[in-house]
């Protein structure tokens, strides 16, 4: 299947990319160089690391954009287990890597892959190409809302088993804005997410370490060299930042005092050396991003294109929005890295994918 | 198929940019309304202090030779509430230290987290409570002053308490000596590892520098060195002379100063009894004051020389002027009287020379009342009497001199042979140089130079000429007079065979406590002298408080500074000056 007519891609959306890319760089110069000296000797360890990943990154780019979109609409399903399967092989013991805790990797050898950065894009696939069918069923639960969840809680499930509580919230987070603009009956929404609120109540019962994180959420100083170390010291690197920040390459939190500071708490750091104006540009960029996804999507030629286009700027934005939501203590501290600018193997080179095919999608116009 | 340009499409985004903008907010108040807290939580985790301990400078005397110098010891503390059993910590810990075992338990038994249960211990002490191995048992490094020559100078030195110096120079210089408490504020990661960037702040203030990355880094807060003029062998020769004369007299204590009359440097300063400053917590205070510039006396007859100098100066008197003195004076309500008898037949035509070598009250009284209140006054402030000398030692006294406009009638006679004032001996060895070295006045000094602790010197103590009193023709007649009081007056006992010397006695009543009258049977022995008389290098001034055995400054005094003397003929190399022998 061929469109009939190709224009060029949505260039500005590339350009608000290679901004956000950009600083990546920088913050990485900035936040990395400490740990690699003294973990591998080695200042430049990880920015070259980070290299490899931006010519495999700009590879699927490049694939991404070359690729027509509708080829994936084909094999919705296929992709969709494969995911799955990738998934599931984290959790074997000689293949899955544990690393804090939560088994989220595989062993390849020359690296560790995160399989949810793959599975996330076959599950916007998956998303895009049952809303696009099931356009007329919508408002039939056990026919359109039903399955799809259903088929979701797989993927689901295996992530709560990692523990992969973040990559959970964004997927539903993504999930329900889909299901919201393909007109769900607001009863059902509503259905759905009282249901949801039980399952975490019972959660909550269940485990009680995750009323002490929330506990902690909300009330931070009351342990701040215990559980709560990690969100006070974010608070102090953004905090100590000022207006204009130390200036690049100034901080002093990320002198391990900071844990994680290059990757999923760099926004703290960003905060910290570039200030809030800084925060703010960045926030500018991801805001930018949203509207050229949305505006990408308003224009697509097919229904599907339109929920895929939306879809993958949904993981991409809500992505960002939830790391810095934690790092700013909005939310609760959850595991998931900040795109385009942590360090960060899959989800960077993911991330760099999902642009290619959203450019893909510009260039046939409805 | 779905509108795509919906109401829930919009409200999606408006809901984004909404959280966008709540972030930007929530960013402003982090960064921007509460910077401050947050700048301070920051610096406060990131600085690190490092504490630098300080070595105490030495004290050498005018050869190098060290006389004070700090040790490497190490102090012994617990941290109770890491002790398991107090009783068996308690039992083990005092066997060792060599404590009483019930007082440590006592100490021990408590939640403070910080005892000190030995300090300043040495190095074998040391080792056998390391090898205990208890918990809440430490060690830390700690510096121990030594006196490696035990009491020598301990009057002039002083004493160096747990936490400073107590007394003498070490308490006169104890911020030279002890360096910087110092403190270097780096910033650094949770290891303590400085950050690249970060920055450095020295609290301080630092003696030593090396090169940087950037710039002069303090290296060292180390104290300086302190160079005295006390010559060791001299030192010891008068603390020797001192004690024996001391205890030959059955006295009480006693002062010996030898001076440069040139150069005013203090040669040696003892006095008797002495203190070990190694134990000095042994001694009475008491004992370890110096009194050479603390305690005063009334000098008696050795004031004399002042009054003839004054006299001589103003042309009241030459050498040979010819005064009648009669045996007793009246003056006003009083009757001056002399403490011998004279032997019958005797003249009473006696010189301006005779009146000091036979030491004549009488005489002396008729010259000052010639020369007047005021005129006498101004030579004794000339001569640095009832001023302190400035010398660089704690506790220095200023001596009592009266302004005449507080004199009675009878006090300017009463003074002429020294009642009714009262000096250091520093003050006596200072004015006595003023003779010996041509009519100058020279600050006393105790202190030649100040080094850092690498040995470059920081600050030297010249020389300091305060004013000429008399001229060089007065100064050489007192001298010849003093000569003639050694050769055949109430000197003799301090003649050398060879050597010229020059001085004068003095016996002084001591005043009795609340200045009413003069205790009988109490005296103050002294006797000044100038070394060799032809050409002085050096001024010997020695007083003896309360001899029993005898009370004459020419038989208790006079043999110490004799003594002395000989020491000096070696230290000095003097060659015998004086050939004609009686």
């Amino acid at each position: 299947m061929k469109s009939p007519k190709l224009t060029s891609p949505d260039w500005s959306l590339g350009i608000v990319v290679l901004f956000l890319m950009v600083i990546g760089m920088i913050m990485m110069f900035s936040t990395t160089s400490v740990t690699g000296l003294s973990q591998y000797g080695d200042a430049y360890y990880f920015v070259k690391k980070h290299g490899i990943f931006l010519l495999v990154g700009l590879g699927l780019f490049v694939l991404g954009i070359r690729i027509p979109h509708q080829v994936y609409k084909e094999y919705a399903f296929q992709g969709f287990f494969f995911g799955v399967f990738l998934l599931l092989l984290t959790l074997f013991p000689v293949l899955g890597v544990k690393v804090g805790g939560a088994q989220r990797w595989l062993n390849l050898g020359a690296f560790y892959l995160q399989p949810v950065e793959i599975m996330k894009f076959f599950i916007a696939v998956f998303l895009s190409v049952s809303l696009a069918n099931k356009q007329t069923e919508i408002k039939d639960f056990m026919k359109s809302v039903g399955p799809i969840l259903l088929m979701l809680m797989v993927p689901i499930m295996i992530l709560a088993k990692q523990p992969d509580l973040g990559n959970i919230i964004l997927i539903l987070l993504v999930t329900f804005s889909l299901l919201f603009l393909a007109e769900t009956p607001l009863s059902h929404m509503f259905a759905l997410l009282s249901s949801g609120l039980v399952l975490i109540a019972t959660s909550i019962m269940l485990y009680p370490y995750q009323l002490r994180r929330i506990k902690s959420f909300l009330d931070p100083w009351k342990d701040p060299l215990g559980q709560n170390y990690h969100i006070i010291q974010s608070f102090i690197a953004i905090g100590s930042g000022g207006f204009l920040g130390h200036g690049i390459g100034q901080s002093k939190l990320k002198y391990f005092y900071l844990p994680l500071h290059y990757s999923d708490f760099v926004f703290s750091i960003l905060c910290e050396e570039g200030g809030w104006i800084f925060a703010v540009i960045v926030l500018g960029l991801f805001g930018a991003l949203l509207y050229r996804g949305c505006f990408i999507a308003v224009k697509a030629p097919t229904q599907y294109a339109y929920f895929l286009a939306l879809a993958i700027t949904f993981f991409l934005v809500f992505q960002a929005l939830l790391n810095i939501g934690v790092v700013i203590g909005v939310f609760p501290v959850t595991g998931i890295p900040l795109t385009f600018i942590s360090y960060g193997g899959s989800s960077y080179v993911m991330s760099l994918f999902l642009v290619g095919v959203l450019l893909n999608i510009s260039r046939s116009r409805a | 198929m779905t509108k795509r340009l919906s109401p829930r499409f919009f409200i999606i985004l408006l809901t984004c940019y909404l959280v966008v903008g709540l972030f930007a907010v929530r960013l402003f108040y982090l960064q921007v309304l509460r910077h401050d807290f947050f700048v301070q939580k920051s610096e406060r985790q990131v600085q690190k202090i490092i504490k630098i301990q300080s070595h105490r400078g030495v004290i050498y005397d005018r050869n190098k030779r060290p006389l004070a110098l700090s040790k490497k010891a190490y102090s012994i503390y617990a941290v109770p509430p890491k002790i398991e059993d107090a009783k068996q910590f308690a039992k083990a810990v005092s066997s060792v230290l060599k404590l009483p075992k019930g007082k440590m338990f006592k100490s021990i038994n408590t939640s403070y987290p910080f005892v000190w249960l030995r300090r300043k211990v040495d190095r074998e002490m040391m080792e056998a409570v390391t090898e205990l191995e208890l918990e809440g048992l430490h060690v830390i490094n700690e510096e121990k002053r030594v006196y490696p020559k035990v009491s020598l100078g301990g009057d002039v030195l002083g004493f160096v308490g747990m936490d400073g110096g107590l007394g003498g120079l070490e308490y006169q210089y104890d911020t030279f000596l002890k360096g910087s408490s110092a403190k270097i504020i780096v910033e650094g990661d949770p290891r303590g590892y400085p950050i690249i960037s970060g920055s450095r702040d020295v609290q301080g203030t630092p003696t030593g520098f090396r090169l940087g990355i950037k710039r002069f880094e303090p290296m060292s807060f180390d104290g300086g060195h302190v160079y005295v003029t006390l010559d060791e062998r001299i030192q010891y020769a008068a603390e020797k002379a001192l004690r024996e004369g001391v205890e030959r007299m059955e006295a009480q204590s006693g002062v010996a100063i030898v001076m440069d009359p040139h150069s005013g440097e203090i040669l040696a300063m003892a006095d008797y009894p002495q203190f070990d400053p190694n134990r000095f917590y042994k001694a009475k205070d008491k004992v370890r004051k110096n009194s050479a510039v603390v305690d005063v006396f009334e000098p008696g007859s050795v004031f004399k020389v002042f009054l003839m100098a004054s006299a001589l100066e103003e042309g009241i008197v030459t050498p040979g002027t010819v005064i009648r003195v009669p045996e007793e004076l009246q003056l006003f309500n009083r009757t001056i009287s002399e403490a011998h008898r004279r032997k019958p037949g005797e003249s009473d035509r006696k010189t301006a020379t005779d009146i000091l070598v036979e030491s004549l009250n009488v005489g002396t009284t008729m010259i000052a009342t010639q020369l007047g209140e005021a005129k006498y006054y101004k030579y004794l402030r000339g001569f640095g009497f009832g001023q302190r000398t400035g010398i660089a030692l704690p506790g220095e006294s200023q001596g009592l001199l009266r302004h005449p406009r507080d004199w009675s009638a009878v006090d300017i006679g009463m003074m002429s042979f020294g009642q009714g004032v009262a000096v250091t001996t520093l003050q006596l060895a200072t004015a006595v140089s003023v003779v010996a070295n041509g009519g100058m006045l020279v600050r006393p000094r105790i202190v030649q130079y100040l080094t850092d602790h690498e040995s470059v010197t920081v600050k030297a103590t010249p020389k300091t000429s305060v004013r000429r009193v008399i001229s060089e023709k007065t100064a050489r007649q007192v001298r010849e007079m003093m000569g003639d009081v050694v050769t055949h007056g109430t000197g003799t006992p301090a003649r050398i065979r060879g050597y010229s010397l020059g001085g004068k006695t003095g016996t002084a009543q001591k005043a009795a406590p609340g200045g009413l009258g003069y205790l009988k049977n109490d005296y103050v022995a002294s006797f000044i002298s100038v070394f060799p008389l032809h050409d002085p290098q050096v001024v010997i001034v020695v007083a003896i408080d309360t001899p029993r055995k005898s009370i004459w400054g020419s038989t208790v005094a006079a043999p110490v500074v004799r003594q002395i003397a000989k020491t000096i003929i070696e230290t000095h190399n003097i060659p015998p000056d004086e050939l004609r022998l009686p």
